[in-house]
């Protein structure tokens, strides 16, 4: 499977870093995009989830929660073993890997739409719940009852980050209005792939400024950022297989079990394990798995679970 | 002392090499996997190295 042509956008914005091409998209446009995802397929998702919601979905729902919760478990063991992490770092970095991305999922529906390849439609609504668990089990991993814990403050960055509130936020507006969202649609339909190329633009170069810094935290965590997605890949097909999802399913949720979320976890850790490395955590989800989810996981995933599914 | 670490950044080095070599046999694209592999493969060796001989030629001020 060749690659997407968005992602060729990813390699366009870290060869632009490498040679030191003065390309750099204001804050507030990126802002502008992530926000834009979020909504366009919160709200795709939603109109879906109106026509499809049923008990089958409510029990897969519980499932899918179920299963971001499991990831971090997987995680922790390893870096606090293998990396010598402390207890509070192997934590966050385990809620980074138990948690989503929202473009490396939008990627993912790139690649499939572009190859023909049917999902189930309201899959939004499981990207919106698989960003959760994994916080609060990275939480419990870190728990110390000799430091204090901020809950309101913390619940308020779990349930309210942008991700989060935007994504479910859409879904909810996406399934009450339904065939009224069709007038959104030439904005947040349309224009999707035009903003997803312009946003991994910016991402390749993001993610290729950080590399430097590898050096500083060493060679585990570039190992840890590449291994841990194909672990993930492999329980989310195992488990999308499990509960019954299609084809195109099965490869969203190899792709959501790969990735690692770098905007709603960093947020949230950050208030709620302060003493944690933050950089390490994003460097990790940033600049290692992000990368090869987009240029190596997507397309590898796609194909093998294609063939071997057919 | 063990290096726990150095274990683990080889082993998962070898299993991805070997993922994308099956890959290839079976008639399946295994290179990104392989090319992965031989990038974290000079990560692991250029890193140590780089960390070596700053090491020997930058002896500690102190």
């Amino acid at each position: 499977m060749q690659l997407d042509v968005v992602a060729a956008f990813f390699i366009l914005g870290a060869l632009a870093q490498i040679l030191k091409a003065p390309i750099k998209m204001p804050k507030g446009l990126y802002q502008s995009l992530t926000i834009f995802l979020l909504i366009a397929i919160g709200l795709k998702g939603g109109i879906a989830l109106g026509q499809f919601s049923s008990i089958e979905l409510l029990w897969q729902s519980l499932l899918v929660i179920g299963f971001g919760a499991l990831l971090p478990l997987f995680a922790y063991p390893v870096l606090r073993k293998f990396g010598a992490l402390s207890r509070t770092d192997s934590a966050s970095i385990a809620a980074h890997y138990g948690s989503v991305s929202i473009a490396t999922f939008a990627v993912a529906l790139a690649v499939l739409d572009a190859n023909g390849i049917s999902y189930e439609p309201y899959f939004p609504l499981f990207v919106a719940l698989l960003e959760i668990p994994a916080i609060a089990v990275g939480l419990w991993l870190a728990h110390n009852k000799s430091e204090s814990m901020d809950i309101p403050k913390v619940l308020h960055e779990v349930f309210l980050n942008q991700g989060v509130l935007l994504l479910s936020g859409a879904l909810i507006v996406g399934w009450w209005a339904g065939d009224q969202t069709e007038k959104l649609m030439p904005f947040f339909g349309n224009l999707f792939y035009g903003v997803l190329a312009l946003f991994l633009l910016e991402m390749g170069r993001v993610a290729t400024s950080r590399l430097n810094l590898l050096k500083q935290y060493g060679t585990f965590i570039t190992s840890f950022g590449v291994v841990m997605p194909l672990f993930g890949a492999a329980m989310g097909w195992l488990f999308a297989s499990l509960i019954g999802l299609s084809v195109g399913g099965v490869i969203l949720m190899a792709t959501l079990g790969a990735s690692a979320s770098y905007i709603a976890v960093p947020a949230a850790m950050s208030v709620a394990l302060p003493s944690a490395n933050h950089s390490l955590s994003i460097t990790s989800s940033l600049t290692i798995t992000f990368p090869f989810n987009i240029l190596v996981g997507i397309p590898l995933y796609t194909t093998l679970i294609f063939e071997l599914t057919n | 002392m063990k290096d726990n670490s150095l274990l683990f950044e080889l082993f998962t080095t070898f299993l991805i090499a070997g993922l994308g070599a099956a890959l290839l046999i079976s008639g399946l694209p295994g290179w990104g996997l392989i090319i992965t592999a031989m990038v974290l493969l000079s990560v692991t060796i250029g890193l140590r190295a780089a960390k070596h001989y700053s090491t020997i030629l930058i002896p500690d001020s102190q």
